[in-house]
Order: structure tokens, then sequence, then C-alpha cells
């Protein structure tokens, strides 16, 4: 039973997370001002 | 009654041992103690609950006999009974902060510091990715598998968990990740924080694997900690009459900034005067500047999304 739901789970994380469409921002870091 | 100066510490988890290590490097008193014996901080000034398992019926406890209790619990049936302790931590001139982790917690205080910059926020939108300790794991394993409620133009909705996905960035190393509607009682903290909002969501990020076994028990046992997690709050609103949004997050290991909430938290209500009942982490009632500060200063960096 496992080894079949870890081959099923093997093939989704085969499959990739699909696309990411390109970043035009980006972080910076910051400190709170009161 | 004079407040015991001793903080009591419930659970010797991550969080737990992250808390105590927080309030002991400042010479504050502390008593760490296992669930099973959790009746030996009925001495304390402030008891924080790290354990896993349900926090509502030992706070009940705790709040009769007038002792001051944090909460982590993110359990959103938890949560939610926490919130109807009200009352009785009233009657007992006590103070009770549920959901005094991550998300919910730090979020709070993000929202609270981020609507400063709006004339009206309309909406909330936030999402953590990664866990904690084992017991986080397991909640976040739990919470795909049930209902998720959200707030939207003014009402309450439900939708399955797991549903909904967005691309949400997080500060690095984190990066992009799907995140997924679940079940978590942030939402109904949130709006307590802005009543004013229209929308309110909560996500988490998820994998395929993630979503597709929710439903069965885990199938194999959790880490001891979760990697580095992170943490997005995005804010839309309006300023000056245009449009406007602000994002903030963080990114850590999530134990440590549920530790430095807590532990923040509780060095509160031993020093400070908080009127008694419940008290939302970013709402009024709570100094959320100087806590967000204090929670920073553990080493936590603030992240400000720039650009579009």
């Amino acid at each position: 039973m496992l080894s079949i739901a870890g081959s099923v789970a093997g093939v989704l994380r085969l499959r990739g997370k699909g696309g990411v469409p390109e970043r035009t921002g980006g972080w910076q870091e910051v400190t709170p001002q009161r | 009654m004079a407040l015991s100066p001793e903080i009591g510490i419930v659970g010797s988890g991550l969080v737990g041992t992250r808390v105590a290590a927080i309030l002991v490097a400042r010479g504050v008193s502390v008593s760490m103690v296992p669930h099973t014996r959790a009746t030996d901080v009925l001495g304390c000034g402030t008891a924080v609950l790290c354990h896993g398992g349900r926090h509502a019926p030992l706070a009940a406890t705790l709040l009769n006999h007038g002792v001051h209790v944090v909460s982590c619990s993110d359990f959103m049936p938890d949560v939610m009974a926490l919130l109807d302790l009200s009352d009785r931590a009233t009657q007992n001139g006590a103070v009770l902060v549920p959901g005094a982790a991550c998300m919910p917690g730090l979020s709070g205080l993000l929202v609270a510091h981020a609507a400063r910059a709006f004339d009206d926020v309309e909406e909330v939108h936030v999402a953590v990715h990664g866990t904690g300790g084992p017991a986080c794991a397991r909640n976040h394993h739990e919470a795909l598998a049930g209902t998720s409620v959200g707030w939207h133009d003014g009402e309450w909705i439900q939708r399955p968990a797991g549903s909904g996905r967005e691309l949400c960035w997080f500060p690095d190393p984190v990066g992009p990740r799907d995140c997924y509607r679940h079940g978590t009682a942030e939402p109904a903290l949130l709006q307590r924080v802005v009543p004013g909002l229209r929308r309110i969501t909560a996500r988490v990020s998820a994998t395929r694997r993630d979503r597709l076994t929710a439903r069965l028990p885990m199938m194999s046992p959790p880490h001891a900690e979760g990697g580095v997690g992170g943490l997005r709050v995005e804010l839309r609103g309006t300023r000056q009459g245009a449009r406007h949004d602000e994002i903030v997050g963080i990114a850590d290991r999530l134990a440590t900034v549920a530790g430095a909430v807590a532990a923040e938290t509780a060095s509160v209500l031993q020093t400070e005067e908080v009127e008694p009942g419940v008290q939302v982490l970013g709402a009024l009632g709570l100094p959320n500047g100087p806590l967000l500060d204090a929670v920073l200063a553990n080493g936590i960096t603030l992240h400000r999304y720039v650009g579009h």
C-alpha cells in the first residue's frame, strides 16, 4: 500500500510544479518605523 | 493578588524550548512542564501553552485561577474555543492571547503594522510556508483535509481545504510556492485586527503529494523540525484616493518565529497593564508596535515586496 502511494507521489513530484511566471519585483529588508 | 513573576511553559517541544531560551536569556524565571503536569503552572503569573493537542480546556482552568494565558495553538476548533473564553478571562481579571505563533500570531502584528500605510484597508491575504515541530506538521496535514473559512464581502464562506491554488512569493530563500486554502482560525482573528475588512483569506503552501494524501494518515513520521519557512501578508486598500497594496513577509524557521512571538507576548502580559479578556495580536488592546519590534529583535528579518 505504502509503495503504491509512494510511486504515485513520486510521479506527481516528477511532473514538477508547473510554470512559474517571471518575477518583476523583489524583497527588501525593512526596519519598522514607529 | 500579586502576580507571580514566574512564567510557566507547558510543552517542551521546539516552540517551548525557544520560548524558554528567550525568557531565560533576559533573566526571567520560567517553569517548564510537560502537558501531563500542566497544573504545576497554576502558581505562575503567565502560562505559555506550547504543547500539542487542544489548549482550550487547560486555558479555561488556568484562567479560573487568574493566570494569564498565551496559546500557540493554530488548530481552528481549538482557537475558536479559546475565543469563547473571553467572559471567563474577564471575570477572573486574566488575559488570554490565542494564536500567538507565526500564522496566527506574527501575521496579526504585521497586518497592524502595514495597515498604517493605508487610509482604508479592504482586503488581507496571508500565506505561510513550512512547519515548526512535529505537532505543527500534523496540524498542517489535517488542515488540508477539512473545510476552510474565509471572509468575503461581509459574510463567512466555507470552501474545501486544499482548493483555491494561488502562487505566492515568499522572501528568499523560500521563493514562489503554490498555496491553498486550509482549515485555520486566522480569518476570524484577523477580522478582530481590522474589523472593517471586506475580504480575508489564509493559505498554506502544499505540494500535490500533500493534497493527495491529506485525507489519509501521515505516511511517514514528521520531521523533528521543518526547514526554513515563510510568512507573507498582503494588504489591499486605498491611500490618498488611489488603490494601494502592501506586501510584507519573513523567511525563518517557523518554530523560532512562534517561540519569539509567544515569549514576547508573555513578557508584555507580565510587565504591562493589559485589559482582562481575550486579546488578539494586532488588535487594539495590546502594544502591537513595541511587540513587533521585540519579536524582530530576536533575529527575525522583516521584508517588504517592492514591484509588481
